[in-house]
């Protein structure tokens, strides 16, 4: 604004004590911008700064810290008897320890090229363990569980593949079922094998590095808090339709359009292949893979009859009194599961269900007998008491109070 | 883990730290090992003037942040001593009254011993010594009040330290909250919002600190539990892999009929439905002018609504109560295509429907009745936000329902990260006097640009996507994590750079304020 003035100053003649060389709009404009871009850069790296340094900072005092507590252990044990506690101390390049207060010595930055987790005391891995500028870790360390995230196509941030079976059909499952049946007689009693075998993806040799998650081929079971039916994640929404008599109209008018559906155009269906109502498709053949995709997401007209399709490797036929046949093939279906429930109960422990099925014990004990998780539902921490409870008082709370976590 | 057995003894030294603490550090470091001082500089700086220090630091903040900007920028010109206005930071001693350059800051400490300088954007404090920025716990507390008093003292006392400390366990660092929920047939309407408010920190906060006690609560299959479930195995467990949220769709089923049932639904009716729901679940009132219930003190805002009679003048004003703006994208007034020139393919943007959306309506006599001229009247309707809640939750209509048809308005509409919504607001249009708008901006005589009068920055924070066509498509969610952006796409959690996120088609827009600091 200013610049423009004195410019037009300049040319009217009206603003004579200023007079301006040639070119000076060019320098002014020049310096303005390069001053702004110098601010730019400097509130940028500043802010780098900051969080790197903190980050070192910290990480300096956690050291200190932790090595005046590992020296006090020892002699405390020998004077427990003894009424003066000793004051922890320590010393350490970077830090000096004094009774719960630690005073940095020289530039962090320097000083510290580690960086420690301040809850749990442990080193921070400083690269993604795979895909974009991912480094081989030293395994022969404890890292602490927040790792870099992962950045890799077909990954999550943690590195777990991304599920594959979502939607499978249910011949699918029961075969896979049946394989892992028999990979379990193999290997009895290691239900954790699954995740272990897929975290130490590069041979590690002392520290396996954990992916926390779940092999791609993992399906959730979860437990119908209405009738305790144990079903798949990915039918629950169409269970719990059913389940809760909720499916009034709208779910008529769903079957007939199926059934339209099915008369009409039943060729057009598209890429749901039509012979998967009858007959068994090859499981995990790339063509089933592409459908379980699409449905995951959403419905299309197309894939609306694909789920009524899946719906049918439950229920034989469509018929109007469809809702009669379903109800009878349910039971038979969990009749069909308490065959192949040896298989379920490794995947129950291991899923959150048993915190649900905790919660709703006095609704029906028979059922989760049956489960064979009520050891585990005794087991399994309650939710609440992760937050809360009095836990062991030994570990270091290192979380903050929940309200405080949450800044970042 | 050798730190374990040692906690005990831990326990016994936290009354020293403790007592630090409450003399304002930060609370949750109380668990952290605690920094003394930035440097050994600056510790000895503290021990010796504490006081003097701090009082000097404060003055010097209140310079940058308060009194105009051309104070801070000014300093004395190398060579002749007059005064020289600078852009870039220049640097206040913390020991005198000089505002130096950079190079005439380093000598200023070598010449005078004055080791610390307080750089003139932000206020970070530069040691001599160290050559190198330090951040100094107190004086960073101070500087993210920017020089204010503090408003609330920390109340926490020894023993309720002592208290949390024996009473707490060891969190997983890696709950931090980020875990996919899983796809449970035509869910992912439902999983985009519950992502949306399981990282939105108002709500976050209020669940992780025990604001709704499902222990305590004796409602069936209610939502609220359901969430506060999610929240507690969000952030406690070690799990990475998506969740189930089977409760919580039981819960909204049970609680809302219109939304029930397996089939696909609008994100922003369930989003609408969980609002409500939380409200009336967490002892909202059912006046929603002074709700306190964390549903309005997060998203609650107030939109007023004068209409302006053509022939009479009167106006009347309304206040009307607000979860979410919902923005017509559709038949924009060509008129930015005409002041940006002959550019075809000029993108809407968000404060283009913003624009539109505070701007003045024509309504017809027969829309209008003015009770002044008792008839029918040509009258002028506008819309500005009154009051704006800490998230504010943009609705774009991109769903068009006629009477037979719907359909959707792929338009793509573009959104910044940080957005100004002073000039929407009620106070902004009453400064801006009818046909006076040739002299908009009034220029503030004591402008900082530190922090800007007349303006009021809120951060994207979450963006809710729909792909697909009308009644056959797919949610996804972007959430702000800290610096980080994180796509939720049923179970998968993928890390997405800004440019991706800006990208995206957006049909809710969630944008939280931005004076918090960080």
């Amino acid at each position: 604004m200013s610049e423009d003035r004195s410019a037009d100053g300049k040319d009217g003649g009206e603003g004579a004590e200023v007079k301006l060389p040639p070119g000076a709009l060019v320098e002014l404009t020049e310096d303005v911008l390069d001053e702004c871009i110098a601010s730019i850069v400097h509130h940028t790296v500043l802010s780098c700064h900051r969080s790197e340094k903190l980050l070192r900072m910290q990480s300096a005092a956690t050291q200190a810290e932790s090595l005046a507590l590992a020296n006090l252990e020892p002699q405390s044990q020998k004077n427990a008897s003894n009424s003066q506690p000793t004051v922890p101390a320590a010393d350490t390049p970077a830090a000096k320890y004094e009774n719960g207060r630690v005073i940095l010595k020289g530039n962090p930055l320097k000083t510290t090229p580690e960086i420690i987790c301040p809850h749990c005391k442990l080193p921070r891995l400083m690269h993604p363990i795979m895909g974009k500028g991912m480094q081989n870790p030293d395994l022969t360390k404890e890292y602490c569980m927040l790792y870099p995230w992962v950045q890799r196509p077909g990954h999550d941030v943690f590195g777990n593949p991304f599920p594959t079976d979502m939607a499978k059909s249910k011949k699918e499952r029961e075969l896979m079922k049946q394989q892992q049946k028999n990979q379990e007689k193999e290997s009895v009693g290691t239900p954790g094998s699954q995740d272990t075998d897929m975290a130490g993806g590069d041979g590690s040799k002392e520290i396996k590095l954990n992916t926390g998650g779940k092999p791609a081929s993992y399906i959730p079971w979860h437990t119908c808090p209405n009738c305790k039916r144990s079903l798949l994640i990915t039918r629950f929404a169409q269970h719990l339709e059913k389940c809760l008599g909720i499916s009034g109209r709208q779910s008529s008018r769903n079957a007939m359009a199926k059934l339209s559906g099915q008369n009409g155009n039943g060729s057009g269906v598209g890429n749901t292949p039509l012979g998967s109502r009858m007959g068994t498709p090859a499981p995990g053949s790339q063509n089933d893979a592409a459908v379980a995709k699409t449905k995951g997401k959403g419905i299309s007209p197309v894939k609306k009859l694909g789920a009524g399709a899946d719906d049918d490797d439950e229920g034989e036929n469509d018929t109007p009194d469809k809702k009669k046949k379903k109800k009878s093939t349910y039971v038979k279906k969990a009749d069909r599961e308490k065959g192949g429930k040896d298989n379920i109960k490794v995947k129950l422990k291991t899923n959150n269900t048993d915190r649900r099925q905790s919660e709703g014990t006095e609704k029906s004990d028979g059922k989760r007998e049956r489960e064979g998780d009520s050891i585990d539902s005794e087991n399994a921490p309650k939710a609440k008491k992760i937050k809360l409870s009095l836990g062991k008082s030994g570990s270091p709370p290192a979380a903050a109070p929940p309200s405080a976590a949450v800044q970042d | 883990m050798d730190t374990i057995a040692v906690a005990p003894k831990g326990a016994s030294l936290a009354s020293p730290k403790v007592v630090k603490n409450s003399k304002g550090a930060i609370v949750p470091s109380s668990q952290m090992a605690h920094i003394a001082y930035g440097c050994e500089h600056m510790g000895e700086m503290l021990e010796n003037a504490r006081k003097a220090t701090f009082h000097n630091y404060r003055q010097i903040l209140q310079t940058i942040f308060e009194k105009p900007s051309v104070i801070a920028q000014t300093h004395k010109g190398s060579s002749d001593g007059r005064p020289v206005v600078s852009l870039r930071p220049t640097y206040l001693c913390l020991q005198c009254p000089n505002i130096m350059t950079e190079a005439d800051r380093d000598e200023h400490i070598d010449s005078k011993r004055h080791v610390f300088a307080v750089e003139s954007r932000g206020g970070h404090v530069y040691c001599g010594d160290c050559q190198d920025f330090i951040y100094d716990p107190d004086l960073e507390s101070k500087r993210l009040q920017k020089g204010k008093k503090r408003k609330f003292e920390d109340t926490t006392t020894t023993d309720e330290h002592k208290l949390i400390i024996n009473n707490s366990t060891f969190l997983p660092c890696r709950a931090i909250g980020l875990r996919g929920l899983y796809n449970m047939g035509q869910t992912c309407f439902m999983s985009v919002i519950l992502q949306t408010l399981m990282h939105n920190p108002f709500i976050r906060n209020y669940y992780l600190a025990e604001g709704h006690k499902t222990a305590e609560c004796e409602r069936e299959s209610c939502v609220s539990c359901a969430l506060d479930e999610m929240f507690v195995e969000f952030h406690s467990a070690e799990k990475t892999e998506g969740f189930g949220a089977v409760n919580m769709l039981m819960g909204s089923w049970l609680a809302g009929e219109a939304l029930a049932g397996y089939q696909q639904q609008d994100a922003h009716e369930y989003m609408q439905f969980m609002l409500n729901t939380l409200h009336l679940q967490n002892g909202g009132s059912s006046d929603s002018e002074d709700c306190t219930c964390i549903v309005h003190q997060t998203f609650h805002g107030k939109l007023s609504s004068t209409v302006t009679c053509d022939s009479c003048r009167n106006t009347t004003t309304a206040l009307d109560p607000y979860m979410d703006l919902s923005l017509d994208i559709k038949n924009l007034p060509k008129k930015r295509k005409l002041e940006t020139g002959a550019g075809s393919d000029t993108q809407l943007d968000l404060r283009d429907c913003l624009d539109r959306f505070t701007g003045r309506e024509k309504l017809g006599s027969a829309e209008y009745t003015c009770r002044n001229c008792d008839g029918g009247q040509n009258a002028v309707k506008q819309l500005s936000i009154k009051m704006l809640p800490p998230t504010l939750s943009i609705h774009l209509k991109r769903f068009e329902h006629s009477k037979s048809t719907s359909s959707k308005i792929e338009t793509k509409v573009s959104f910044p990260l940080t957005i100004d919504l002073y000039p929407y607001t009620t106070q902004y249009r009453s400064t801006q006097g009818k046909g006076a708008k040739s002299s908009s901006a009034p220029t503030p005589s004591n402008y900082n640009i530190n922090a800007p009068t007349n303006s009021l920055i809120y951060e994207l924070s979450a963006v809710v996507v729909h792909k697909g066509k009308m009644d056959s498509g797919h949610y996804i969610n972007y959430s702000r994590e800290g610096n980080d952006w994180f796509a939720f796409d049923d179970s998968k959690v993928v890390l997405v750079s800004e440019a991706e996120v800006l990208a995206a088609e957006a049909y809710l827009l969630f944008y939280m304020i931005g004076s918090l600091n960080v």
